[in-house]
């Protein structure tokens, strides 16, 4: 009799549930995670979460190795597999859910990493903000103002940005061009008689590349651009957080252009009616801070009080406390602004494994503890 | 319940004899870095900061307290400044002394050379200081604290003499008697009339009556310019007022105006300072009682006022200093118990360990008490409350196996994690507010206790991995006492890595709930992420049989090394927030523990390894 071969689709699978390649995972994410929260010293956590975490291949010197991504996924293959090759028995039942769970939340934390997006919301106190901006990405902003209270913004985000893309949108007639991008610089005035072709605040300033920092926020971003078929043609520089607007004027026409976090408009406004920070009394210690807000959509009005641990929930949109900036007497909320629809997984699948891990120690107690027998 | 009963019994023989009759203003309330608390407590973390130690060599530091807010001039000369580096006692320019202890006079001395170079300091920005600078920084803090701390009742001492009948008059007192600078407080209408008076005369023919009121007019004049401390904020808003800020003495006298709620509160504190000058406590007591319960009524509006009398008896307790001395004995008796006795003294090994764990126990539920929260919410309670968790445990497992190995084991964990709280006790008030992010006692219940339960568990697994690598060495014919470690190994980690796992997933939905993200790959997150691994790792391994029971051992040695990176070692990528000199020494013992399990796991494993358990080897 030939004994019959097994076929190729169950041979992948009996090696891709092996424990050996699970293990082989976790091993690889504990020298990930090691290495990649050592690496936070030195250059930070957002570029750490970067390189090892939210990458599918990482560079340990000058091994490669697999990133966060490409680990997580394998675990993931491999524990659907498992639960379909692995004999359960009655035995192994709060095993079996416990890995229930676990998948739960592999799913979870894929939805959370693929689909979420995040970003914050700065409002002063008494003022209106319909947008969320970006943590992390930018955009060059061209703004056509209409009338007095409408504009027209054109913005070109990340791809666009960098050196010799040109950008251009048949509703503006002038063209762009990125000369150069900096992640990080200094602004130093200039010191020799600028060039012509400078305008605006190129004509005095100068940017001076700069190491990047190990915190993102130290960071400041700028861009250099080239303007044609403007009215006033020639090289502007921006950066990010820039007080001073740069106009042009192009076929009677006026311009702003402005260099930013990315924004996401919502379909809805919020106000800061009044910020409230209290600390513990003869101390600089925060003991609390909240913001009061109204939530305009069309015409429904809706007053809310966002704090610490209380968010204010909208539309699939979650407006969390995050932070506060004070000038002499200007107060700025700082709502983070999160869209993630894997957030109920950890709590589901936490209660799951919870389950199952009890019932799995219920079941072993009397084994694993064992107890002296008692002399007759 | 025997021992409950036993322990509540010796925790309160020992302090009936230390409470003697004394009029130290210990069980007063002071407002200090946002909290109502004990003066007592105040007057401890205040000598903790500048001496390291809570308490003088024979003074209490209540004793302590009360000779510095009145007797200026010895409390001067005491011994309490403990410099730590000897390169910062040459930068101060002080004698080379074996304890380095030295007074405020010495350095005051000195300060004044030092000062510029200090100053100069101080303008460079803090994370580029290195440690000498640091410490030489932290000196000069505690320093010019002390001295301004010391006057805070000095507008209450008898310094002014009225010299002349005339003058005395004035004041409705008579003419030799001294008074204070709170006394021409409530006549600063009739002083200032003398003044200019006595101003306007002649200056070639003056009397002696303007005379004498210049002369006070310029001493008045001087204390006020030497000093105003804010520290001592003892008094609290009047009823009336929305502020919740008490305020000190110095900076009542100094508003513009009292009212009557708190003028009662300045007689009330002149006397009591006069009573304690003239050494008259049992007056001085009566008065301290009556400021006490005036007091008591302004504070229960704030807080339970019970919380700050228990607070004073769980000083005055030093319940973990009764708690390791509990496991120290229990130690010394199990490592004698090998030698002789055996049954009886592991009997007793286990007795005191189990009172060790009582009074833990009764400590933390104190601390508890007190400040209304769960029983972890610093690192400084963690350490505590792990040292619970493993007692629990050894108890437990010593209950059902009675081989005194446990017991051995619980007491050694016990003793080094005791001496590590020590260590951060001296970090400031243990018991301090917290900022805004930590501040839900529901998720520091949840995520807090059951993180912190997990490492306690991991140490307790830890310390089974180190038992079965030794007693598969030193006694491997047992092979029964053998299986059942290893089953307590599986069991402990599997206990472990349950509440490590959950107590890692409350942490990230406690981050989404405040922040809106589960999880950032933040190094305390990825702390606590390193140990989960690390346990699936080595429980996949075993179940799977790739591990044999010294691999996973050793493995389990090694997770002790991940708990306390992940512990304290996060706490050492953030440079700056906890960056002063105790650090360094942190981040030497993480080094040492770590080099010990390492080199523990390298000579034990080979030799483990070779040795088949229950076949004799010649």
């Amino acid at each position: 009799m030939v004994k019959k071969k097994p076929s190729t689709f169950k041979t992948i699978i009996k090696y891709l549930s092996h424990v050996d390649l699970f293990m082989l995972c976790l091993f690889c994410l504990i020298i990930l995670v090691f290495v990649g929260t050592i690496a936070q010293k030195s250059i930070g956590l957002y570029y750490s979460q970067v390189k090892y975490f939210s990458s599918w291949i990482t560079f340990l010197g000058p091994i490669p190795f697999p990133g966060a991504r490409t680990i997580l996924v394998t675990m993931f293959i491999s524990l659907i597999s498992m639960m379909f090759t692995h004999k359960w028995t009655k035995k192994k039942v709060g095993i079996f859910i416990t890995h229930c769970g676990a998948i739960l939340l592999f799913i979870g934390c894929g939805l959370t990493g693929f689909l979420s997006t995040e970003g914050s919301m700065m409002i002063p106190e008494g003022e209106t903000s319909n947008f969320v901006a970006d943590y992390h990405n930018l955009e060059i902003a061209v703004i056509k103002n209409l009338t007095s209270e409408k504009q027209r913004v054109y913005a070109f985000q990340n791809g666009w940005l960098k050196s010799n893309e040109s950008l251009s949108h048949d509703e503006f007639p002038f063209k762009i061009k990125v000369i150069e991008y900096f992640e990080n610089c200094d602004i130093v005035q200039r010191k020799s008689q600028a060039s012509k072709s400078l305008k605006g605040f190129a004509k005095r300033f100068q940017f001076l590349p700069k190491m990047i920092a190990p915190e993102y926020e130290q960071n400041r971003q700028a861009i250099i651009i080239e303007i044609s078929d403007s009215d006033a043609d020639g090289i502007y520089y921006l950066f990010e957080g820039m007080q001073i607007k740069q106009t042009l004027l192009a076929k009677a026409q006026n311009y702003e252009i402005e260099f930013r976090r990315q924004r996401r408009y919502l379909p809805f406004q919020i106000t800061l009616e009044d910020f409230q920070k209290s600390t513990h009394p003869g101390t600089s210690m925060a003991r609390s801070y909240k913001s009061i807000v109204e939530l305009q959509d069309k015409d429904w009005k809706q007053r809310s009080v966002v704090q610490m641990n209380e968010p204010l929930r909208y539309q699939g949109h979650t407006f969390y406390q995050a932070s506060f900036i004070v000038e002499s007497d200007k107060e700025t909320t700082v709502l983070a602004v999160v869209d993630n629809y894997g957030r109920l997984f950890p709590y589901i699948s936490s209660i799951i494994m919870c389950i199952g891990l009890f019932i799995h120690l219920l079941l072993l107690i009397p084994g694993l503890f064992s107890f002296k027998k008692k002399a007759v | 319940m025997k021992y409950l009963l036993i322990t509540l019994a010796l925790l309160f023989t020992f302090n009936t004899s230390s409470h003697t009759k004394n009029a130290n203003p210990d069980n007063l309330v002071i407002q200090h870095s946002g909290r109502l608390k004990p003066l007592d407590t105040f007057s401890k973390y205040f000598l903790l900061g500048v001496y390291a130690k809570s308490k003088l060599k024979n003074l209490s530091s209540s004793q302590w307290l009360k000779e510095t807010l009145v007797d200026e001039t010895l409390a001067n000369t005491r011994k309490i400044f403990f410099i730590r580096n000897p390169d910062v006692v040459n930068a101060y320019g002080l004698p080379m002394r074996k304890d380095r202890k030295y007074s405020f006079n010495e350095i005051f001395e000195t300060l004044s050379i030092v000062e510029p170079k200090l100053n100069e300091l101080e303008k460079i920005d803090p994370k580029e200081h290195n440690l000498t600078q640091k410490q030489m920084l932290e000196t000069y803090y505690g320093v010019l604290r002390y001295y301004y701390f010391n006057k805070s009742l000095k507008c209450f001492f008898p310094l002014f003499e009225l010299k002349t009948e005339k003058i005395a008059q004035l004041f409705n007192k008579k003419k030799g008697d001294v008074v204070s600078y709170y006394f021409f407080l409530n006549y600063r209408d009739k002083f200032d009339k003398a003044l200019t008076q006595a101003e306007k005369a002649d200056t070639d023919n003056i009397d002696q009556e303007s005379m004498q009121v210049l002369r006070l007019a310029s001493k008045l004049g001087a204390l006020y310019k030497e000093s105003r401390p804010t520290e001592f904020k003892v008094i609290p808003p009047s009823p009336e007022s929305k502020s919740e800020k008490w305020i000190s003495p110095w900076e009542l006298i100094l508003a513009s105006n009292i009212n009557s709620f708190h003028t009662k509160y300045l007689d009330l504190w002149q006397t009591y300072t006069q009573l304690l000058i003239t050494n008259d406590f049992d007056k001085a007591i009566k008065v301290r009682q009556e400021i006490y319960n005036l007091t008591d009524i302004q504070a229960s509006k704030e807080i339970n006022t019970h919380r700050l009398k228990m607070e004073v008896m769980y000083n005055k307790a030093k319940l973990f200093q009764k708690s390791i001395a509990f496991f120290i004995l229990s130690f010394l008796l199990i490592a004698f118990s090998f030698l002789m006795y055996t049954e009886s003294l592991q009997k007793w090994a286990f007795r005191f360990l189990v009172l060790g764990t009582l009074t833990q126990t009764f400590g933390l539920i104190a601390r508890m008490y007190i400040r209304n929260r769960p029983p972890v919410s610093t690192l400084y309670e963690s350490i505590l409350f792990v040292g619970l968790i493993c007692g629990i445990g050894g108890v437990i497992m010593e209950a059902i196996k009675r081989n005194g190995l446990n017991t051995l084991l619980t007491s050694v964990s016990c003793i080094i994690l005791l001496f590590i709280s020590f260590g951060y006790e001296s970090d400031g008030d243990t018991m301090g507010m917290l900022v805004a992010v930590l501040d839900s006692n529901f998720w520091l219940a949840t995520h807090v206790v059951t993180i912190t339960i997990g490492y306690g568990c991991s140490f307790v697994a830890g310390g089974v991995g180190h038992l079965y690598l030794l007693y598969r060495i030193f006694k491997p014919m047992d092979k029964q006492t053998l299986s059942e470690i290893s089953k307590n190994m599986r069991g402990t980690v599997l206990v472990a890595v349950f509440f490590t796992t959950f107590g890692t997933i409350l942490g990230g939905i406690w981050a989404d709930q405040s922040w809106g993200r589960f999880w950032g790959w933040d190094p305390k997150e990825n702390g606590a992420l390193l140990i989960v691994l690390w346990q699936l790792f080595m429980i996949h391994g075993r179940l799977s049989g790739r591990f044999k029971d010294c691999l996973f051992a050793s493995g389990l040695v090694i997770n002790n090394i991940i708990v306390s990176l992940a512990w304290f070692g996060v706490n050492l990528l953030n440079v700056g927030l906890h960056s002063y000199g105790f650090t360094d020494s942190i981040a030497f013992n993480l080094a040492l523990f770590a080099g010990i399990e390492i080199v523990f796991v390298l000579i034990t494993y080979p030799l483990a390894f070779r040795i088949k358990p229950g076949v004799q080897t010649n």
